[in-house]
């Protein structure tokens, strides 16, 4: 897809600046980082580069790496319409059952920060209020108060983009929860599908938590 | 290893647009950040967030109705010219959709609103009840030339529909 400058805009503040942008998102982002970090010239940008290749392009000659506070924050989507997710202490459960500093060292090579909302840091997120700490004796207990059977799995949903987060929170609800964590990847070809359903808020959504950014 | 050092280029308002980029961007939103900056919206957002008038010149209510003041002066890639009629079809073409926005249907227009254009430069949005964050949607609100929606839109022309093509 080729953009090419409107240059009768009307607000001369914004621009237009460049006089062709080339979107070439045909290419495979792996061999997309590969043109940007070991040659000059065929790809200028290339965004989404994952915590794992940073150091790949801190290291290159070609390359400099740009990080900016996301605009994406990943989340758990609690599913309320299923069976005892309605009841507030099974849903604080699973937030006091992650170790977020972890997650964050370890998931994302520290490229990310915890936030308390769904609103990014810059964007008038409320400064009164700390993420749930890490606490897995109290998120057991809440838990068990709550009824949960042990025989019941938490569902937990994922999209390919997060499948690494989701691996993680599986990981910290077994251990941290002492239940069984069925993991449901959605596959890619089903995304769009799978997203409209949720904004329509088509229901039953089969899910207990949806790793989501 | 030291990292290549970044050139600042001078730009200031009115300069001709020079050069090209090349871009790969697999983000499952790149679509949107596109759409953001090459369509028109009656509003965007500073970099603290505040709403600021965009092909909006001016607005105010009178009861539940919002009445939009079109910024003169206002082009389209071809050439055309934005008016108001350009926001009502916007607004006629979107609203057809159950859930136009990904975010989720608290950016809906209430269904039952009507638009009138008393005039090429006023828009007035009837709301059958006030809505506070109208001015918010309006970010959302992208408003294309005649050529954008005969040609295909949001991919309706070829889908039958947009909804589940963002």
């Amino acid at each position: 897809m080729v953009l090419e400058a409107n240059t009768d805009h009307w607000n001369k503040e914004r621009g237009p600046r460049l006089e062709k942008i080339t979107y070439v998102n045909d290419m495979d982002p792996s061999e997309a980082l590969n043109q940007v970090c070991d040659s000059e010239g065929e790809i200028d940008i290339v965004s989404e580069v994952s915590p794992a290749d940073a150091q790949r392009v801190i290291d290159s000659d070609h390359a400099h790496l740009v990080t900016i506070d996301a605009m994406r924050i990943v989340s758990g989507l609690i599913n309320r319409d299923r069976d005892f997710m309605d009841d507030v202490r099974v849903r604080k459960a699973p937030n006091l059952a992650v170790d977020k500093a972890r997650l964050i060292s370890d998931v994302f090579q520290g490229y990310a920060h915890p936030v308390a909302a769904m609103s990014p840091p810059y964007s008038g997120a409320p400064t009164d209020i700390e993420p749930y700490p890490h606490d897995p004796e109290e998120a057991k207990r809440r838990l068990e108060e709550a009824g949960w059977p042990q025989d019941r799995a938490l569902v937990l949903a994922t999209t390919s983009d997060v499948a690494p987060v989701a691996d993680y929170l599986a990981e910290s609800f077994r251990e941290s929860l002492g239940i069984e964590v069925d993991l449901v990847s959605v596959p890619d070809e089903g995304l769009a599908a799978a997203q409209k359903a949720l904004v329509e808020k088509k229901i039953p959504q089969h899910f207990d938590v949806l790793a989501h950014a | 290893m030291a990292q290549p050092t970044q050139e600042t280029a001078t730009w200031k308002p009115g300069d001709a647009p020079v050069g090209e980029v090349r871009v790969v961007d697999p983000h499952p939103l790149n679509w949107l950040y596109v759409t953001w900056n090459t369509m028109e919206e009656p509003v965007r957002t500073d970099e603290r967030g505040e709403i600021v008038g965009a092909c909006m010149e001016d607005s105010h209510w009178e009861g539940s109705t919002l009445v939009v003041k079109v910024r003169d002066g206002v082009r389209f890639q071809d050439g055309t010219t934005l008016t108001s009629a350009s926001i009502k079809r916007a607004f006629d073409e979107v609203q057809k959709w159950v859930a136009p926005h990904p975010p989720g249907t608290y950016l809906n227009f209430h269904p039952d609103t009507a638009v009138d254009c008393p005039d090429e430069s006023t828009i007035r949005f009837n709301f059958p009840e006030p809505d506070g964050l109208a001015l918010a949607k309006f970010r959302g609100f992208h408003i294309a030339s005649d050529r954008f929606w005969d040609e295909g839109g949001f991919g309706g022309k070829v889908y039958g529909t947009s909804e589940g093509h963002w």
